[in-house]
């Protein structure tokens, strides 16, 4: 299981990637968390919801009220051009921090480099 | 019981709707996903009923996706939710206000002293105002004031500057002509009386003129009723007149192309009327015409640079830098006319009003100019007056905190806030202030009649389309009701309940109320100061109206010498001295007619060639000395006995001095190209006011322009009528106007007295407001020491004891304040006094008086409670719980 704060931290990233291959809306988005992870990132559903929210807000995706094919309103979630910035930058972080995480965890590489 | 999902669905949705912080929106997206959610675990075998509850157990609890999406809402600057109300009306406003309603009724004196204090503090603030308003108004209405200068003159000669609002007549042409930023020019007389218009039975002589150049109206933009403002004066035979001269002379007709006659042989005809002049004008007439004619009718040297009569005004461009425009005309009348004293400044239109005071008017009288200091020290009698009735009210409030000491335990154990307390007290002193308010407006409509014949001013309280005074108005109501409130709201609020409910401590605060001490202190000084400026005002009339001037002024009347008067004054003089009532007349300049006419050119035995002095000099006949009962110190005045007087002259003892004679008598003396001797000098007298020093002074030998008639004492109504008979076979067709010499000399200080009054009357309110105040406290001081007082009296303590117990304290803080009042009394008086050349000392007395005086009016106040407190029965105020 991973920790409160990690998840707090990756959701961000985490949903940006998840909408970069399309829009898409919530309750799909937790799925697929959940089928990537494992099962091993476990969201709080309601959760969600906020983050996105508050990404909205923050103009990194656009959101889009749609009738599906059941006949269910849902809300659609995509990527804004900000967004795809945004995720290019969380990538690159993420990166450096495997990166030096990995290194430091293989001892012999760590300190000859 | 089974499962209904949708009955469920919607319950679910009810209590997410009862949190504020979900929009529809939210509650529809997450609606969806439980849907989406329940659907799956249906679709994987799990009954309806367990599905719901878990999707709903995924979902989380409401008030954290409640938090988390508050979270997500811009930040507000107050850190106030979405969902609470604003604050600018608070939600208990109305309970607050009834609470105060109801404070009011329980405690009818302390609200009544309050209420009573505050208005009276407000209407004053609101008159004084009014009043400074007015003072600042003048001359704005011009749409183009801000462009408009007049050109003044600085006349260097003999080492003294004299000012004067006349220039070089030819001056406008030239200023337009070199300097491109100056737009045009015009010159003006205006404000003389006594020309001889008239249509028909109306004559002019009592009204006003203007005589200026053609395009004065279109510089001056006094609106046109008739006629047009570019053309109205193109014509050198036309005029325009006010409305209420138009209507005094047609009626009801159509002034226009109306014939004028001027001394029965020039036509002038009406080209214009404008509506009648506002009173906040500095230039005031009643008709106006083109000043081209005076070249006719008077000779005025138009194109002479020595010619100073005329007023200039320019109007400059738009964004004229006019300190540097000011620099480049400096000199421009010496660059016309070479050997000129004169150097020209501009003075802008709106300056005009209150800074005129030390200028000379020659051809455009203006007798009431403003004073900047008056307008300063006004309204800074404002504002003491205003801030003496809000710490009143502070005083009061705080001192009847112990009575809300529990109410404010209370509130605060029942949950209210810091803020909600700050608010309550805030709004109670605003509703208190507002109450106010209104008591002050129906005040100064009440007293508005008064106070404009106390000023002067013809103020009137238009409340309807007036938003500056309206929005005035309440933001002093404002002002007032918050920072009375502050002090108190603050202070109380910051009590924890538990402090407040233990009555100890809190009498432990009360007595340590320093900063109520500082307060009253405070209120004390600015009523010793006001105190201290009114009785040195009066101090200075008094000394005004009891200096001995060096001639008697009683019993004088002067008019113009006219006619007959002026041309074989001998022989009416012994027609006049066959009235019985009539003791002595002469031909003169009175000295109640100003100090005398400026020359430099003078000379005497043994002067200094370079030296170069003033003398001024006034008019007399042989019968001036007596008349006016001057004093002689040496020699003897001009006599009818010796017929070489006329070419010697009579000087008086500061011109000896300057001379540096010690015997002047004999002394050659040549006095504008007239060689003489001096054969008497005349004890120093005051001609002017005694804003001025005395002067070096020739008594020119001859005819003045008035004729000077001393009566006997109470017989002032016969020989009026007696002259006037006189006048009107001497001067037929003109009416007689006269004056008293002593009523002249008044004249000189109307704007002090007045001030004077004006300060008076706000000095004794604001000593009222002040001892209101100091009422209300001592009366509670009294009330909550009822049981200490029993217990002294019981012990054996005696009345006086315990007043002088009760007093001390008032007493104290008077004293203090006397200390500060002192120097600020001290620098503000002088400063008034310094425009006086003859001025009282500003001795200690008049401290001493001031100091006793409000140590008097505290002491009566704060008696009648002490008193009362004293001889109260022991019985009964230890009885009473």
């Amino acid at each position: 299981m991973v920790s409160k704060a990690l998840i707090a931290a990756s959701t961000k990233p985490m949903i940006l990637s998840i909408l970069q291959s399309g829009e898409n809306y919530g309750y799909q988005i937790i799925q697929k968390v959940k089928s990537i992870s494992g099962g091993e990132l476990e969201w709080s559903d309601g959760m969600l919801y906020p983050v996105l929210h508050r990404l909205e807000k923050d103009g990194l995706i656009n959101s889009k009220w749609r009738i599906s094919a059941e006949g269910r309103r849902r809300k659609y979630y995509s990527l804004t051009e900000l967004g795809r910035i945004e995720l290019s930058l969380e990538m690159q972080q993420w990166m450096s921090v495997h990166e030096a995480l990995s290194r430091l965890w293989k001892p012999s590489q760590a300190y000859s480099a | 019981m089974t499962f209904e999902l949708e009955e469920a669905i919607r319950k679910w949705r009810g209590t997410l709707y009862k949190n504020e912080a979900f929009e529809d929106g939210y509650v529809e997206e997450l609606e969806s996903h439980l849907r989406d959610e329940i659907e799956a675990a249906q679709a994987s075998g799990t009954d309806v009923k367990s599905a719901f509850y878990r999707a709903v157990e995924n979902l989380g609890i409401a008030e954290e996706i409640g938090a988390e999406f508050h979270k997500t809402q811009t930040r507000r600057l107050s850190g106030r939710s979405p969902w609470d109300p604003p604050r600018m009306v608070p939600a208990l406003m109305w309970s607050y206000i009834r609470l105060t309603l109801r404070k009011i009724r329980h405690q009818k004196g302390y609200s009544l002293i309050n209420i009573v204090g505050l208005a009276l503090g407000m209407a004053c603030c609101i008159l004084i105002l009014s009043w400074v308003q007015d003072e600042y108004s003048y001359d704005r209405f011009h749409k183009n004031a801000h462009r408009i200068f007049r050109v003044n003159s600085e006349i260097h000669a003999g080492g003294e500057v004299s000012y004067t609002a006349g220039s070089p007549a030819p001056i406008g042409k030239a200023l337009v002509q070199e300097y491109p930023e100056v737009l045009r020019a015009v010159r003006v007389q205006a404000g003389w009386e006594r020309w001889n218009f008239n249509y028909g039975d109306i004559d002019f002589t009592k009204h006003k003129l203007a005589a200026v150049d053609a395009c004065f109206f279109e510089i001056f933009q006094f609106p046109f009723l008739k006629g047009d403002p570019k053309t109205a004066l193109q014509d050198p035979h036309s005029i325009v007149l006010t409305e209420s001269l138009a209507k005094l002379c047609f009626g009801d007709e159509d002034p226009m192309g109306k014939v004028i006659r001027k001394d029965d042989d020039v036509d002038m005809l009406v080209t214009g009327v404008i509506a009648d002049i506002p009173r906040n004008s500095h230039l005031q007439f009643d008709y106006a015409f083109p000043a081209e004619n005076m070249r006719q009718w008077r000779e005025s040297k138009l194109d002479s640079w020595d010619y100073l009569q005329f007023a200039t005004y320019i109007e400059i461009a738009e964004n004229v830098d006019t300190a540097e425009l000011n620099q480049k005309i400096r000199d421009i009348a010496q660059r016309h006319s070479t050997g000129s004293r004169v150097v020209v400044t501009l003075q802008p239109l709106t300056d005009i009003h209150l800074n005129s005071s030390h200028m000379n008017f020659w051809m455009t009288p203006y007798p009431n100019p403003g004073n900047k200091t008056f307008v300063m020290v006004f309204t800074l009698v404002a504002v003491c007056v205003l801030l003496t009735a809000c710490i009143n009210f502070m005083n009061l409030a705080t001192a009847r905190y112990a009575t809300r000491a529990k109410e404010v335990g209370m509130r605060k154990v029942v949950g209210a806030r810091r803020t909600d307390l700050i608010k309550q007290f805030m709004g109670e002193s605003c509703v208190l202030a507002f109450i106010s308010l209104g008591i002050a407006i129906l005040l100064v409509m009440l007293l508005l009649p008064a106070f404009n014949q106390l000023s002067g001013k013809e103020m009137s309280f238009d409340l309807k389309g007036n938003l500056f005074l309206w929005l005035g108005l309440l933001a002093i109501a404002l002002f007032t009701g918050l920072v009375s409130g502050s002090y108190p709201s603050l202070f109380l609020s910051s009590f924890s309940p538990t402090q407040v409910f233990r009555i100890v401590s809190y009498l432990g605060a009360y007595r340590d109320g320093r900063l109520r001490k500082v307060l009253v202190v405070v209120q004390f000084i600015f009523t010793i100061a006001l105190i201290i400026c009114t009785t040195v005002i009066y101090s200075q009339l008094h000394f005004i109206h009891n200096k001995d001037l060096g001639y008697d002024s009683k019993n004088i009347i002067t008019f113009a010498a006219y006619g007959n008067f002026r041309r074989d004054f001998a022989s009416v003089r012994t027609e006049l001295l066959q009235d019985p009532h009539i003791i002595n007349a002469c031909s003169a300049f009175p000295p109640s007619s100003g100090i005398g006419r400026p020359t430099i050119q003078v000379d005497w035995e043994g002067k200094d060639p370079a030296r170069e002095v003033r003398f001024y000099s006034d008019y007399g006949d042989y019968d001036f000395l007596d008349t006016f009962s001057l004093q002689m110190a040496a020699g003897r005045f001009y006599s009818r006995d010796y017929p070489t007087d006329a070419d010697n002259f009579v000087v008086n003892e500061t011109a000896v001095k300057l001379m540096g004679y010690t015997d002047p008598i004999g002394k050659r003396f040549t006095f504008k190209e007239k060689k003489g001797r001096i054969i008497g000098v005349v004890k120093d007298y005051h001609g002017g006011s005694l804003h001025e020093p005395i002067r070096p002074m020739v008594i020119e030998h001859g005819q003045g322009f008035f004729v000077c008639v001393k009566y006997q004492a109470g017989a002032a109504a016969e020989t009026v009528a007696f002259l006037e008979k006189k006048w009107g076979k001497f001067v037929p067709g003109e009416p007689f106007q006269y004056r008293f010499v002593d009523e002249s000399i008044q004249n000189f200080y109307q704007t002090e007295r007045r001030v004077g009054r004006i300060i008076r009357s706000f000095t004794i309110l604001a000593v009222f407001i002040a001892c209101l105040g100091l009422f209300g406290l001592a009366s509670f001081m009294a009330e909550r020491r009822t049981k200490e007082i029993g217990i002294r009296k019981v012990m054996g303590a005696r009345v006086g004891g315990i007043i002088v117990m009760l007093s001390k304290e008032f007493i104290k803080w008077v004293l203090m304040a006397n200390l500060i009042a002192w120097p600020v009394g001290y620098f503000l008086t002088r400063r008034w006094l310094q425009g006086f050349a003859y001025r009282i000392a500003l001795g200690w007395e008049i401290f001493l008086f001031s100091a006793l005086l409000a140590l008097f009016i505290a002491v009566l106040t704060v008696s009648y409670q002490a008193v009362r407190a004293a001889t109260a029965n022991p019985v009964q105020s230890l009885r009473y719980e």
